[in-house]
């Protein structure tokens, strides 16, 4: 007992340096993970998935609708959500999309919404989540001579 | 030696508890999440192809576009002035290989939107403020820049405006991509310098 009266001080400054670690490592408030590690999977699309491939999901799935488009929620065999983008990182949502096993799959009428909050939510370190894209396939280059790709500007 | 002992003593603690705990790793974001999600959920941070058409025509040197399309797509087809920087490389890398001058404008752009948008959130997340994306990529630039046509009888001055400014982007992007690999860079060049004659201005 003398002994460790002897060490107060250095148990208590280690006690203290420990806890600190302790709260910086499990923090969740933030982003712990190794950022190129979670990004990994968009570099070669294995977080995208097709409307074919949805039907294999189980059904522990759940679709994100991210914003106000005019999407079927009942389409699938699973359940459906919309979120708007701005209240993802909520508690409940969170909470929400953590207690789904299965996939997360998040959908927008805008490529570019979908493709933010995969990042941000991979970060956060979610495994699971994947993206549906839009109608066209995202990243193919449409033939330039294509009719329907004509631009016009009329009464802008 | 007391002093010594205690100073020992806390250095060896404090190295088991590092060796034995897992730290945050220095490459994971440093910026909030919730911080990180009102930055990319403000349009301020994209640019339309015609705003980018408009840069590039003007010879903006503030503006640095990066492609992050494989390096045969971009060989293949890309935009006047831009760099090359596959998304593979883009994540794999330290960024501030590419995005250390705050004075640029770094504007990144694939085919579509989601590699751009995923640098994006990527880029702002490990704290690179001076990031954007270029809206619809090259196929909103396919559809707007290269294969925009007037339609109707009357053209406003602000319609003109744009429909200049596409076709002057047009012309320079279908003259840049129809020569070889080796006269791409020297073009640049000389464009900048052709466009100074024709303009008749002074240095």
């Amino acid at each position: 007992m003398y002994r460790l009266k002897k060490f107060r001080s250095i148990i208590i400054l280690s006690l203290v340096f420990f806890l600190l670690i302790i709260y910086r490592s499990f923090s969740l408030s933030g982003f712990r993970y190794d950022a190129p590690k979670m990004a990994e999977r968009s570099i070669y699309g294995s977080n995208l998935i097709t409307e074919s491939g949805i039907n294999d999901l189980s059904d522990n799935s759940i679709l994100v609708v991210l914003d106000s488009s005019e999407y079927s929620l009942n389409k699938y065999g699973f359940q459906s959500i919309r979120i708007s983008p701005d209240s993802i990182l909520s508690r409940k949502n969170l909470k929400l999309l953590k207690s789904y096993k299965g996939s997360v799959i998040l959908t927008s009428s805008d490529n570019a919404i979908s493709a933010r909050i995969w990042m941000i939510l991979a970060q956060k370190g979610f495994r699971n989540i994947f993206i549906l894209p839009g109608k066209n396939n995202p990243e193919i280059l449409p033939d330039k001579t294509s009719a329907d790709s004509i631009s016009e500007i009329n009464n802008l | 030696m007391e002093t010594r002992t205690k100073v020992t003593t806390i250095l060896i603690i404090l190295g088991i508890i590092l060796a034995v705990l897992p730290l945050t790793s220095h490459r994971s974001f440093i910026v909030t999440p919730e911080k990180v999600l009102t930055q990319v959920m403000d349009s301020q941070f994209e640019y339309s192809v015609d705003q980018v058409a408009k840069l590039i025509i003007n010879d903006d040197s503030t503006l640095q576009l990066i492609d992050l399309r494989s390096p045969e797509e971009f060989n293949k087809i890309s935009i006047p002035g831009s760099v090359n920087v596959p998304y593979k490389d883009f994540i794999n890398s330290d960024l501030y290989i590419y995005l250390n001058n705050s004075g640029l404008k770094n504007v990144f752009y694939s085919n579509g939107d989601l590699y751009s948008n995923y640098a994006l959130v990527y880029a702002r997340g490990l704290g690179y403020k001076n990031t954007f994306v270029m809206k619809g990529g090259l196929s909103e630039w396919y559809k707007t820049v290269l294969n925009s046509k007037f339609k109707g009888e009357r053209i406003s001055p602000r319609e003109n405006s744009i429909f200049e400014i596409r076709t002057k982007a047009a012309r320079l992007f279908n003259q840049f991509n129809s020569m070889p690999d080796s006269l791409k860079a020297s073009f640049m060049t000389s464009s900048k310098f052709s466009a100074r004659k024709l303009d008749g201005g002074c240095e």
